[in-house]
């Protein structure tokens, strides 16, 4: 019987040793203000950087280089049971979540439809909780007025053709690995399966650019300050997350200033 | 027997049952849409995921797993509970989510004169006990003076009116403000149904009715902040999440252009 039957025994696999930690680090990009998301898949530390995803249909993330991955335990089951986390220079909210598509070279530089196509997704298959967010590759100049929205998606249920309410980027000038999302879904849907011909461009539109369409499913949030905050998953907020075999996690924070600031932490799991 | 006999019980249903949902939300205003501070305001109306929710209609809307809200599959006989709930916010401020039950809409308070309201039915607590009526503003105006003229309340008494309520000019200007809750009778602590609506003084605001219960507190939040509290060991208040609940962010503002983040956690037994 894969998973815990009592605390107690979520209490002696750990104990027994069958428990995983991983050390976090990373420097974050300088924001551009408050309210902002910021992927760190770029970024230099532990883990290591990522790369950007390959163009149309993607790219999948199954214990990818650049995240958070964990060794198989099936027929077990893998729990989130611990996070930590001290930021040094402002503070924020830490966002935890498997990477499990990633789409990049989708171009910005005009309107429409843009073809995405994503592949098949690695996890969470039917797509219940799925999200899109866009990535920033590179350093972008766009606008406050530019209009992204999903123009055609599979939803949970299966169903294609798709559409969401647009959103705007929150400041024109968009550093390495600014975050813009999760994209709005059409009224009553739950998750994404795909992305099809799909990310629409409108308003202002870019003079050039390409950015990643990313789906990713969140885990957990962690509010990150000055001093050490540590959080049990268990029975402090009673929400710990399965992690998957092959999943790839990745960290992404949303800012509080423009200062600069560098993060280190913790994220424990424990199988059984 | 639904529910839990005990803590080993709770994490058995979540590890291995797997009887545990989790929806990951994000609600946000259009840009440009005003918003003010040190008031509450309803994310009904904000695109995000999930998307924005729709006008009642001014006969009277039941919400069901209403479109626009977090809902949960149906789970009966098996019962649902809240188990956590945090959010982020842009700006700092206090989030808390209700379970938006009935609504009237294109409630117009030009005129000084009582309003027929005739909610239709509660469809989940059905006696009234514990829900509040609150004003959605969707058309924005000064100040008005409005008060319950005539409502059932948690025991099924009709004719109950309730005290004056001001609807200051602040807030009352502000599409999406959340006004409420409007005073009850001495003695009531709920609403079944509310039948009319007296406007003692008048303005250009045009609002829905809303008959809401409130399911989790205020998470406060500093601008860029998460909090997220446990329901269930760290505060154990276990609230039951029922088939069909319609579950709709609200947020106590404490800056402007807000968009909210958050997570709403459910288990069942």
């Amino acid at each position: 019987m894969a998973g815990f039957a009592s605390y107690q025994a979520l209490v002696t696999n750990v104990v027994g040793g069958l428990t995983d930690t991983f050390g976090i680090t990373k420097t974050l990009q300088a924001p551009q203000g408050a309210g902002a998301w910021y992927s760190s898949w770029l970024q230099t530390g532990y883990p290591a950087a990522g790369s950007n995803p390959a163009s149309t249909p993607g790219t999948s993330y199954v214990g990818a280089a650049g995240s958070i991955t964990f060794p198989d335990v099936t027929p077990q089951r893998r729990f989130l049971t611990q996070l930590a986390l001290n930021v040094v220079g402002q503070p924020m909210t830490l966002m935890v979540y498997d990477r499990l598509v990633g789409v990049g070279s989708v171009a910005i530089n005009a309107s429409g439809n843009k073809t995405v196509n994503s592949v098949a997704l690695p996890r969470y298959a039917d797509g219940t909780g799925v999200q899109v967010w866009l990535e920033a590759p590179s350093a972008l100049s766009v606008n406050t007025s530019t209009l992204f929205n999903l123009s055609s998606y599979t939803n949970e249920n299966g169903v294609a053709g798709r559409s969401g309410a647009t959103i705007a980027p929150p400041f024109a000038t968009l550093p390495t690995g600014s975050m813009i999302g999760p994209l709005p879904l059409q009224a009553g849907d739950l998750g994404v399966r795909s992305v099809e011909v799909g990310l629409n461009i409108g308003g202002v539109i870019p003079a050039a650019g390409t950015i990643n369409v990313v789906l990713i499913k969140p885990l957990a949030f962690l509010v990150g300050i000055s001093s050490p905050n540590e959080r049990d998953q268990i029975l402090m907020t009673t929400h710990f997350p399965r992690i998957y075999d092959g999943a790839s996690l990745g960290l992404a924070f949303h800012s509080f200033s423009t200062t600069a600031a560098t993060y280190m932490g913790t994220l424990s799991t424990v199988w059984g | 027997m639904g529910g839990y006999p005990s803590i080993d019980s709770l994490i058995q249903r979540m590890t291995v049952d797997r009887q545990v949902e989790t929806v990951h939300w994000m609600k946000q205003f259009s840009a440009g849409t005003a918003q003010l501070t040190a008031t509450w305001f309803s994310y009904w109306y904000g695109n995000g995921f999930p998307d924005a929710g729709a006008n009642p209609s001014a006969l009277g809307t039941t919400y069901v797993n209403g479109a626009g809200a977090i809902t949960f599959a149906d789970r009966s006989p098996s019962s649902k509970f809240l188990l956590t709930f945090g959010a982020t916010t842009v700006q700092g401020g206090s989030t808390g989510l209700v379970d938006r039950l009935v609504a009237v809409g294109n409630v117009s308070l030009l005129s000084a004169t009582t309003l027929p309201i005739n909610t239709p039915a509660l469809p989940r607590y059905t006696d009234g006990a514990n829900v509040q009526v609150w004003l959605e503003v969707t058309t924005n105006g000064g100040s008005a003076t409005v008060n319950l003229s005539s409502y059932t309340n948690q025991d099924g008494v009709a004719g109950r009116i309730g005290g004056s309520f001001s609807l200051s000019a602040s807030p009352s200007n502000i599409n999406n403000a959340f006004l409420g809750p409007l005073p009850l009778q001495a003695g009531d602590t709920g609403v079944r149904s509310v039948q009319s609506l007296q406007v003692t003084s008048t303005s250009g605001v045009i609002c829905n009715i809303v008959l809401c219960r409130w399911i989790a507190p205020g998470v406060a939040n500093f601008s860029g902040t998460y909090n997220e509290r446990d329901q269930t060991i760290v505060a154990p208040r276990f609230p039951r999440i029922y088939d069909g609940a319609t579950l709709v962010p609200v947020h106590f503002q404490q800056g402007l252009t807000n968009t909210l983040h958050g997570v709403v956690q459910i288990g069942w037994a």
